[in-house]
């Protein structure tokens, strides 16, 4: 089983629509794939129209209860869903309060194992207890990053990061950033797409656009690509999936 | 696994009633269609079914999706193969065609060499109605099945099964399955038990799981005739010859031929062992059978020769430097030639009349009930005695062989122990069930050991032979560039090494066989003879 984790420090980058897209693709390639919604807020599990579950993800994270129990189907097949639960809005404490706290969820996701090929995490942003679990449980991250230079700074950030944990002995996924909401008439989006930075990680040559369509999966409450898989974004998406080579 | 509950479809019941009533209660999606086919794979001995698995190829309106099931129908892994569209991609015959590493390895250690054969087909032709909550989410799902197919390839006749309805749980929604099948029960459909295609797949197949083996399974009776006895084992020994003829004939996988060589040197085996128990005049069948069997593994012999290097050429070349490696492309590829001429050859003698008239002589000659006189000197005496005096007399055999091995002891007679071995080894499980079980295990467990290791030497001092064969007829014909000659060279250094280091190895081994072949030990394999069977 491989974890791919979708992460950014900041929001609204496309972070959540990435996790729901590459998650349906997945399923769609024919992998028994998980989407597992960290994120508080709960739109991944909106997008699925899965209502956020409350009570009952302490327990689970402190593994005293089946991860599988909370688990949903989606509305197609080979993809469920870890719904989100309200508990996640301090994931951090929730951790910090378990034992191993940077091993809680790699530890949950190895009772995974038996029914899923990849398990997609929809991670919270910020830098806290619950992304260091996330780096210790996942193989791969992809970072959406909308091309300025604020947001291309982050990846430093996540990069001494990475270079500390390594220091530390402790694992760390393989990092591929991506461009997202990408704005072709804006110059500094082309600029960025023209030369992304080399360090320090290697950026996946997908981008994808900025799109309304992106806007609409609110409406549809699905991923774009199952709706509307001949738009640029959705052709982007599969691209990215490609390009990813899960 | 999520639930499902299944129920008949009679003829006269209209499917779209039956919607139509689930449809007052719950809300419904619209319908779609859905056309499947599922190809259900296994080897010839039914590797995966031991496992507790089966592979299915799942062609659908859109994909096609390589699944490994449970049984039971539970999902081990999906790999989709393609598309629709995409040039049929056909599956792959053998775990080391597989792409996939992980799958490659998995596989691999269940099927080994084995060729991947259909078994079953089922085709459905169903209607997918989803169920759904007051947020337009999938919880259930209504599934009519009209049309379910199946049929044994390749040239089974296609069936048809009864129409179903199935209602089919999604994950985490329980309650809204239970409503489902709650107005499914009201509506008094027959309740039928929701047998995953597996089983269906299996039972169609017309073929038992797990019914082949190349063990020996005969039992024999310590009191039995020993004519009789050797013709009992030597039937079931042509059984297995026979059953491994066809895929020897087709070159389906190694492992046919292996098959069927082992059961022809294992009747060389029990015509020697067991001499004395058959007339062994000039045209005796038994003697017939010796004289066809020797000329059977003449041309089986080379085949499996080349058999065991083409499927060790790369782990062999591993060894080498990268270029080296690279220069050998044209040796594989001579080799594989030779291979395909010595199975063409081969295929010849099991299709010619001799083959064909040795077969059925023997096999008449085998069926036959034993004579009230036999000539034969051995052949009333029972069983039991005469194993446990060609057991003693084999077992003393091996273990001087076995005293007298050392690291320079030359190879005719590493060869001639490696021979008394095998031969020992035949006659032990031939004769198993005559035999105290506990140390026959512990003493076959052994021999298996120094036999492996013997195996190995041997194959490597052969596979020597016909590295040195290929590039002698590879230079003759002008298919030896230099960097391939060279690379050769590098590669008989290399098997020689190894076959350096498996004769240590050999050497270490047979000092515990000779161990456990000292005449107390032996003697002990057989049962003592109880006061009620000695009056």
């Amino acid at each position: 089983m491989k974890v791919l984790g979708c992460y950014s420090m900041k929001g609204g980058v496309g972070k959540t629509s990435t996790a729901v897209n590459l998650a349906w693709l997945a399923a769609d390639a024919g992998h028994r794939t998980l989407l597992w919604d960290l994120d508080s807020q709960g739109a991944a599990s909106f997008y699925y129209r899965i209502t956020a579950k409350g009570g009952g993800a302490r327990k689970m994270l402190a593994g005293e209860r089946d991860p599988m129990k909370r688990v949903r189907g989606t509305d197609w097949e080979r993809l469920d869903l870890l719904p989100a639960d309200p508990s996640y809005r301090k994931l951090d404490i929730v951790l910090r309060d378990g034992k191993k706290p940077l091993q809680q969820l790699a530890r949950l996701l190895q009772q995974l194992d038996e029914h899923y090929d990849l398990v997609v995490l929809d991670c919270p942003p910020g830098l806290g207890l619950a992304t260091e679990a996330m780096l210790t449980a996942a193989d791969v991250l992809v970072m959406p990053i909308v091309p300025n230079r604020l947001t291309v700074r982050t990846l430093d950030t996540v990069g001494d990061h990475l270079v500390k944990r390594r220091k530390k002995g402790r694992s760390v996924p393989v990092v591929r950033p991506f461009f997202s909401m990408v704005d072709r008439r804006k110059l500094i989006h082309l600029q960025q797409l023209a030369s992304p930075p080399s360090r320090p990680f290697r950026f996946l040559r997908t981008s994808i656009p900025f799109s309304s369509l992106v806007e609409r999966m609110e409406l549809q409450r699905a991923p774009l690509v199952s709706f509307d898989a001949a738009s640029p974004a959705a052709r982007a998406y599969h691209a990215l999936w490609q390009e990813l080579g899960i | 696994m999520p639930q499902i509950r299944a129920y008949a479809l009679a003829d006269s019941t209209d499917s779209s009633t039956v919607i139509g009533a689930v449809g007052q209660t719950l809300r419904l999606a619209p319908a779609f269609p859905r056309a499947e086919q599922s190809t259900f794979y296994d080897t010839f001995d039914w590797a995966l079914y031991r496992d507790g698995g089966t592979l299915v190829v799942l062609d659908s309106d859109d994909h096609r999706d390589l699944r490994w099931l449970d049984l039971g129908g539970g999902e081990r892994a999906t790999r989709r193969l393609g598309r629709s569209g995409d040039p049929s991609p056909a599956l792959p015959s053998f775990a080391r065609e597989l792409d996939d590493p992980d799958w490659r390895r998995a596989l691999a250690r269940v099927i080994d060499v084995r060729r991947l054969l259909p078994f079953a087909r089922v085709r459905n032709r169903s209607t997918v109605v989803p169920v759904l909550d007051k947020h337009e989410k999938t919880v259930a799902r209504l599934v009519v099945t009209d049309e379910r197919t199946s049929m044994a390839p390749p040239e089974g006749a296609w069936r048809r099964e009864p129409a179903r309805i199935e209602a089919r749980a999604v994950r985490g929604y329980e309650r809204p399955f239970a409503r489902l099948v709650g107005i499914l029960d009201g509506l008094g459909l027959e309740p039928i038990e929701h047998d995953h295609e597996v089983g269906l797949a299996l039972a169609v197949s017309g073929r038992r799981p797990g019914g082949y083996s190349n063990r020996i399974a005969a039992t024999l009776h310590p009191e039995m005739r020993a004519d009789e006895a050797a013709k009992q084992l030597l039937a079931g020994l042509v059984d297995t010859m026979r059953t491994n003829e066809d895929g020897t004939r087709r070159d389906l996988d190694a492992e046919f031929l292996h098959d069927f060589r082992v059961a022809c040197r294992r009747q060389r085996s029990t015509l020697s062992e067991l001499r004395g128990v058959f007339p062994l005049s000039a045209g005796a069948p038994a003697t017939r059978a010796r004289k066809e069997l020797s000329w059977l593994g003449r041309y089986s012999g080379p085949v499996r020769d080349l058999d065991v290097f083409l499927l060790g050429f790369d782990g062999l070349a591993a060894g080498l430097p990268e270029d080296a490696r690279a220069a050998l492309a044209p040796v594989r590829i001579y080799l594989a030639r030779r291979q395909a001429e010595s199975q063409a050859a081969l295929a010849d003698v099991l299709d010619g009349s001799r083959y064909l008239a040795f077969v059925e002589h023997w096999q008449s000659f085998l069926e036959a009930p034993v004579p009230k006189r036999p000539s034969a000197p051995d052949a009333g005496r029972s069983i039991a005695d005469v194993a446990a005096e060609r057991l003693g007399r084999i077992g003393r055999k091996v273990r001087k062989r076995a005293l007298r091995t050392n690291p320079s002891t030359p190879a005719a007679d590493l060869h001639r122990l490696r021979i008394a071995a095998k031969r020992l080894r035949y006659l032990i499980e031939l004769t198993r069930s005559l035999l105290v079980e506990k140390r026959t295990v512990r003493l076959l467990k052994r021999l298996k050991a120094v036999q492996n290791d013997l195996g190995d030497w041997h194959d490597l001092e052969q596979q020597q032979i016909l590295v040195k064969q290929a590039a002698s007829a590879m230079h003759g014909e002008r298919l030896l560039p230099a960097d391939s000659a060279l690379a050769l060279g590098q590669l008989l250094a290399h098997l020689a090494s190894h076959e350096a280091a498996a004769r240590l190895h050999v050497t270490d081994r047979v000092a515990a066989l000779a161990e456990a072949l000292a005449p107390e030990r032996l003697a002990r394999l057989i049962p003592p003879v109880t006061e009620e069977a000695a009056s």
